[in-house]
Formats: structure tokens, sequence, C-alpha cells
């Protein structure tokens, strides 16, 4: 699940806008780990499907526990990386729209 | 399979009485019967000894032969014909009455049996079969394990080892005879019935266990047991003597201290496959407020491109492994010999020498043989 770029940062902005003060969280039976230095995936057991990760995805997952928003979840991504990319915000509007899509999430 | 463990299932007096006593009540005079993975045809001669016109005894191990001797010197052969193969290659021309099986795994619901039976259903049995078993249901315990895989000590060897965390939370393996003390009463936690189709097979189970004394709970025990026909069945508990088929632990990770009487609910379910077979387990132990969960999808050792290959959407690149079992299999017609095979090879694939290029043909013709079915 890698960030979305360009064509879909309009998109990304404006479903963003309809979730800034709600928190997102993980679905409890979701199976998020570890694949290899590089490589994280998520299970979906009642799809059964795999989605995988990169290393912005993942951050952005484990911290889908009800307690952050957007912003916040934006601003713990962007420390963990030095120098943070430019395009963190949109990076992880995109993540979290697609998890959304996915049902991966529910918004508290 | 070595041939001691097909002696060892004659020592089972119980589960061969069993099924002995079922076929009897099951089979009819004139019956066609299918004995799949028939071993050394035990069964299929009992459905002889029971009337029935024809048995088609069918197992991919080369056992069969040995089983074909048995049926010979028991005067049978006109009536039980072994087959050496898998299914569905190997069926009977026509729809059987009667289908006997038995190798289920401990935990019941497995894709290789699930596969099995879509298979049997729908070329190799009557509509009206009857099936021996005609049903199993996997009943669920909470346990305290002995033999759950734990951490080495830290620092042991000099080396960390906390990732090999996930792994052992999420690996559900087979019990020991004498490793799992059961903390309360089995529940049945789903019911398969063989003559129902498999896409109404349920796909997990829920089920409230209640612990009869206080202790720790750190797995929860599951097996099953087989109803082969009205009034017969093989029960699997752990400890049980003659629990043929064995028992799975599921690991909790971390241990519920439970008071007696104390209810935890269980959750089991698994994945569906594209084509409905079961795939992952996953599940979720509920104590209070207290839920732990796994699924073995967490304690598969895999990469990205491991999980892909599972996929019927996804297009294989064929590497060096993959490239000399196709070309093995295309200079494979009935007119090479293997030694030929291996030395039309030779030039394409300097990393092997000779003599391991040899070997690795017959490796190759060997599993191609062995792996082409279900059963």
């Amino acid at each position: 699940m890698a960030a979305a770029r360009g064509a879909d940062h309009a998109e990304a902005y404006t479903w963003a806008m309809s979730h800034t003060t709600e928190r997102p969280c993980a679905r409890p039976d979701v199976v998020f780990r570890r694949l290899a230095d590089d490589e994280w995936a998520l299970f979906d057991p009642e799809a059964n499907r795999v989605h995988a990760l990169n290393l912005a995805a993942a951050i952005v997952w484990e911290h889908c526990d009800g307690s952050l928003d957007v912003a916040g979840i934006a601003e713990t991504v962007r420390s963990s990386f030095t120098p943070p990319p430019s395009t963190i915000d949109d990076d992880v509007r995109a993540v979290l729209q697609r998890l959304t899509d996915e049902g991966l999430v529910t918004w508290t | 399979m070595d041939l001691s463990y097909y002696h060892s299932l004659l020592l089972q007096p119980k589960r061969l009485d069993a099924f002995r006593r079922a076929i009897h009540q099951v089979v009819r005079p004139g019956d066609q019967v299918l004995d799949v993975g028939t071993g050394l045809g035990t069964y299929a001669m009992f459905a002889a000894e029971a009337g029935a016109a024809k048995i088609y005894a069918v197992d991919g191990d080369p056992v069969i032969h040995v089983a074909t001797d048995l049926v010979r010197s028991n005067g049978l052969a006109d009536r039980v014909e072994c087959r050496r193969g898998w299914l569905p290659e190997v069926r009977p021309a026509t729809p059987s009455d009667v289908v006997i099986f038995e190798d289920f795994v401990p935990g019941l619901v497995h894709p290789r049996t699930w596969r099995l039976y879509h298979e049997l259903q729908a070329t190799c049995a009557r509509p009206d079969a009857r099936w021996i078993p005609g049903r199993a249901t996997l009943r669920l315990a909470l346990a305290h394990s002995r033999d759950l895989l734990t951490l080495p000590a830290p620092g042991i060897h000099g080396l960390r080892w906390e990732s090999l965390t996930p792994y052992l939370e999420n690996l559900p393996r087979c019990g020991g005879r004498e490793t799992e003390t059961l903390l309360g009463e089995p529940v049945d936690g789903l019911t398969v019935v063989f003559h129902q189709p498999v896409a109404d097979w349920p796909t997990g189970g829920r089920a409230t266990l209640r612990a009869s004394v206080a202790g720790s709970v750190n797995a929860i025990a599951m097996w099953h047991v087989l109803e082969l026909a009205q009034g017969i069945a093989l029960d699997n508990a752990p400890g049980r003597a003659n629990a043929s088929w064995g028992h799975m632990v599921i690991p909790l990770g971390e241990s519920l201290a439970v008071a007696e009487g104390a209810a935890i609910d269980v959750d089991l379910r698994w994945s569906a496959a594209y084509d409905g077979q079961p795939s992952w387990l996953g599940w979720s132990v509920t104590h209070g407020d207290q839920t732990v969960r796994g699924n073995e999808f967490a304690g598969f050792p895999a990469r990205q491109d491991d999980i892909a290959w599972g996929s019927p959407e996804v297009r294989p690149q064929p590497g060096p492994g993959l490239a000399l079992v196709r070309d093995v299999i295309g200079l494979t017609n009935g007119s090479r010999t293997a030694s030929e095979i291996a030395a039309a090879l030779e030039t394409r694939y300097p990393a092997y020498s000779p003599a391991a290029l040899k070997r690795r043909v017959l490796d190759v013709l060997r599993a191609v043989r062995a792996t082409a079915g279900d059963t």
C-alpha cells in the first residue's frame, strides 16, 4: 500500500477534510506484521487479503489506536524520518483513505 | 509413508473395531464403496466383509502394493480393486454409494480435507452417498500446556531471540499425550457434516468455556470427535487412550488467570481462500475485559513474494528451481531415461555437477509423481 501521489492529492485532501477531528482505529482482527527489514503487511482475515505496506504506511497503522487524529499521526510519521519528506501529510492522508476504503480502520 | 506407520494403525484395536462396526452398519449388500487413503486396505476389506459388491481402495502411497497383497491373500481380489494414485485421476468410472476416509488433521478444518471432499462430492460420490465418518465435531477446552514453544532465555548463546515471539505466539501445534491439563469440560466448537456440500461447511465456531478449577490458562486445546455411524464415535480428547488422531493446542501468548467457574469466550475463524477453502486460522479468546488474539498468518515465515505465490492472481516468474522443473518435465516423454534427461540439461545448468544434476532430475520426477492430487 504505497502512498498516493499527484493526481490523487486533491481527492486525498478532500477526504481528509472530512476526517479532521476524528481518530482512526485499527480493526482488532486485522493482523499486522513485519515480513522483512523493509516489508510490512496487513492481513484482513475477513476478506483473506494481504496488503503490503511501506515504512510510512506501517507507522500510520501502528498509530491507528484511536488516540491520534490525522494531524497527530502525520506529526508522528514526520518525526520518524530525518529529514522528513515534504509529502508526509499527503502520504498519511492517502494511506488513511486507503485503509478506510479497505475497511481496515474505523473512525471514532 | 514408512510401512511402520501403517503397521502402527493395526495396533489400535479401538479404532479398527469402531470402523469395522460402522462399516457393517452403513454398507449394504451390493454397494459400491470408495476407500480413500486405504493404506493396508483394512477398511476396504471390512467393506467386502459387509457385503459390498465392489470396493475401490485408493492410495497414492506405495503401501497400496502391500494392500494388494493383503487383499489377494484374503481372497477378496474379485471385489476389492486397489489403485495407486491420487483423486480425481484414479476415481472409479461410476460414483460410489459409500465413501470411507479417515486421514483428518487433529484440528479437523484444513484446506487439504476441504479440497478432497470438494472433489469427492463432485465426482466420486452419489448424491445420496453415505459417508464414514458421517460427521465430525471439533471440541474445545481450556488448557494449561507444559509444552508451548517459548523464547530461549534472554541472551542465551549470546544472541537476542525476541523477534521469534510473534511466530511462537501464533503457531497452533500438535499437543503431546501427557503435556496438556484440561481446566474445564470440553464444548463443541463446530460440526462438519460430510454429506453436506463443502461450501456449506462451517468456517469458524464460537464457544463459551467454563473453568472447572482455578488455574492458569495458556492454551486452548482442540480435537475432533468422529461420528463414524449411528452410536459409534471416536473421541480424541487429550490423554485418552486410543486418541489416534491427537489434538492441537492454540497458544494464547499470555496466560489468563481464571477462577473456578470463570467463563472464557473463544472465537475461531478460518479465512476463506479464493475458492472458499479454509486458509489461515485466527482466534480470539476473551476473559472479562482481557482479549487475546492470534492468527496463523502472523506465525508464518514469509516475505511478500512468498505470500503472493499463494494467490491465483499472481503472475509467477520462473526462478532457477522452477525453470529446472519445467525443463525436466519438458524432456519427459517416455523415450528418455532420467540419466539422458540430466545429460541433456548439463550445459544449461553448469552450477550442478553431472551427478548432482542426475539426483535433482530424479527428485523432480519423484516429487511430481507424489504431489499430483489431494489424497
